[in-house]
């Protein structure tokens, strides 16, 4: 991937460093720069990982587990994934075994074949981190008020079966489930993959799913009168980290119960030949008594792989599905009576 | 008068100074170029014209729905076909036809999806390119379609077909040539109703005429559909608008109604009535 990568030579670097060894210059390493001299972001990426956005209660306060907790939950996690990989009894009944409902919507669901959850603790400056996000310090999303007013529905909703506007974005194809594309861009339970290509006047991030590009203009204003699935980003380079920030999301896309105040800062720091460090903050008044920031490592996908096409739309079979079954246990209630 | 007389030296000279430059030279310094020295078709780009309704020649016609009104008429074209006629087998030409007579109930772009190649790069909507040296990312208006073009990686073979295909960039001199395979068989190139098989494959070649015009042309080989291969030709133009900016035109949410209404509650079709809710697209010729 890197044949046609300039780098910036090391000796400026390590003589900066020596310098100011101590400062975050001495951890600069031999990145991968563009033409410009900026940091190149450009691949194919993935931010799975098992450590969740939210942290367990078990772990409170701690923010960084120790090997033996780490070893713990990945070895539990491997456990699990044997168990799930294990030949299934062909006479068992529907919803039973290994595999039951565990997709949390259907009797036999998704397999472990079907996901990308990864297999490691995510781990950060040396740190192995029980959540994803950082601030407030206890991990979690600090809702103002009534944390269960986030899953109420919008008043004016239509109701969830009436017609494809009631069901969710992703069962419409119009963009991802649990905030796969962002912003944040949040691991999910599979095809947890992003490819980023770089100018100097843009740099455009691919969500797999759903073929969602979102083109962030670098040193731009954010666009008048105007609200966008994803919303409206803007970048900025603050010495070595791309600084992108996203607001008019789109009044339908709901991040964690966001309004239309929504601003989520992201950060990019490519922080070896393999990673790029992703940090990100939501902030909005409206809905959470503080900003939230999160960490995350994108972490380069083999040199040999890219990114499928996720034509959600085209194959929506399922959404027709829904609706007739709907309409068809409505019949069947009206010829009850 | 004399002025203009002492100045024909000086102009005479002028002319073989740009004589002595070899033309090639001259033609590369008036095109953009990226840091490593390919052309730069960084830019937000559109084809104008009537390719998008039918890419042969066609006169003025009717909207396909009254209601619509001269907004839906379709305007006349003089085509981009190279030679005027796409060269389709018999039956594979009554095939476009019962298309064209149906179209907005089987053309795929009217239920949003996605637009495939070449017919994406001329919807009538712009389309933004964003260029390395070793991908190239083609980010469409209509439908967030889009198609990462892998340059110089001719091994790189299509994992599945998909609806965008696959797409493998290299230059020819100062052409981008794209050469896309594994495209579904479902997609059509206009709203008449030419249309492909999973046989498709087509050749894209780019090449700037200016800084902000490209010539655009798409050799299309399908010899289970046409008889021998044919090309497509037509500009690019680059957006000029102040500001210009890609927007969104996500398109799902405004065709929900045309595709499940009939499923919706208190609709008059009901399951069971007859109504079609999978993909008819009629390319099986």
């Amino acid at each position: 991937m890197n044949r046609f990568r300039r780098t910036i030579p090391i000796s400026i670097t390590a003589t900066l460093a020596l310098l100011f060894s101590g400062s975050t210059l001495a951890q600069s390493t031999e990145i991968p720069r563009t033409p410009s001299g900026r940091p190149d972001l450009q691949g194919i990426w993935s931010n799975r990982t098992l450590t969740p956005l939210s942290r367990p209660a078990e772990f409170g306060e701690t923010r960084a587990l120790t090997p033996e907790q780490v070893a713990r939950l990945e070895g539990g996690h491997q456990e699990y994934l044997e168990a799930e990989y294990a030949p299934s009894d062909p006479n068992r009944a529907a919803g039973t075994g290994a595999q039951a409902g565990n997709d949390g919507d259907t009797d036999d669901g998704y397999n472990e074949f079907w996901k990308d959850l990864g297999t490691h603790i995510q781990r950060i400056n040396g740190e192995f981190r029980s959540s994803i996000i950082i601030e407030p310090s206890n991990g979690q999303i600090p809702f103002a008020g009534d944390p269960r007013a986030r899953f109420r529905r919008d008043p004016n909703a239509p109701d969830r079966n009436a017609g494809p506007e009631g069901r969710p974005l992703a069962e419409r194809c119009l963009l991802s489930f649990g905030n796969h594309s962002g912003p944040p861009m949040l691991p999910v339970m599979y095809n947890n993959n992003y490819q980023f290509v770089q100018t100097d006047d843009y740099v455009m991030i691919l969500a797999e799913m759903v073929h969602d590009a979102r083109i962030i203009r670098i040193d731009d204003q954010h666009l008048p009168n105007m609200n966008k699935w994803m919303g409206d980003s803007v970048g900025r380079w603050d010495d070595d980290t791309l600084v992108v920030e996203t607001r008019n999301f789109h009044p339908q896309q709901t991040v964690f119960g966001a309004s239309e105040n929504l601003v989520v800062t992201e950060r990019f720091s490519r922080v070896s030949g393999s990673e790029v460090l992703y940090s990100f903050t939501v902030e909005d008044p409206t809905v959470f008594s503080e900003p939230w920031t999160g960490e995350l490592m994108f972490n380069a996908r083999p040199s040999d792989e890219q990114i499928y096409e996720y034509a959600c739309h085209e194959g929506n079979y399922a959404l027709p599905g829904i609706l007739a079954g709907a309409r068809q246990q409505e019949m069947m209630e009206t010829d009850a009576q | 008068m004399s002025i203009r007389l002492k100045s024909v030296p000086s102009i005479l000279a002028l002319l073989a100074l740009l004589l002595s430059v070899p033309p090639a030279l001259a033609a590369d310094n008036s095109i953009p170029r990226t840091a490593d020295g390919r052309p730069d078709f960084n830019g937000i780009w559109q084809a104008m014209g009537t390719a998008h309704y039918n890419l042969e020649p066609h006169a003025a016609g009717f909207p396909p729905a009254p209601e619509l009104g001269a907004f839906g008429a379709i305007p006349a074209g003089l085509g981009v076909v190279v030679g005027g006629e796409i060269p389709y087998r018999p039956q594979a030409r009554a095939q476009q036809q019962a298309n064209q007579a149906d179209w907005l109930a089987r053309d795929p772009v009217v239920k949003c999806y996605l637009p495939g190649v070449p017919r994406a790069n001329y919807m009538p909507f712009p389309f933004q390119i964003v260029q390395s040296p070793e991908t190239l990312v083609m980010a469409y208006e209509f439908a967030s379609a889009m198609r990462i073009v892998y340059m110089n990686q001719a091994e790189f073979k299509a994992p599945v077909p998909s609806w965008m295909g696959h797409s493998l960039g290299s230059w020819e001199g100062d052409t981008l040539v794209i050469e896309v395979t594994e495209q579904m068989p479902d997609s059509w190139f206009d709203h008449a109703g030419n249309f492909h098989s999973e046989s498709l494959r087509v050749v894209e070649r780019y090449t700037h005429l200016s800084a902000d015009v490209l010539q655009y042309e798409a050799r299309i080989e399908d010899p289970e559909v046409f008889t021998e291969a044919w090309t497509l030709r037509m500009p690019l133009y680059r957006r000029l608008d102040q500001n210009m900016q890609l927007l969104e035109f996500k398109c799902v949410e405004f065709t929900e109604e045309l595709i499940y209404g009939h499923l919706s509650k208190g609709a008059e079709h009901q399951p069971g009535t007859g109504s079609n809710t999978t993909p008819d697209t009629g390319t099986q010729p």
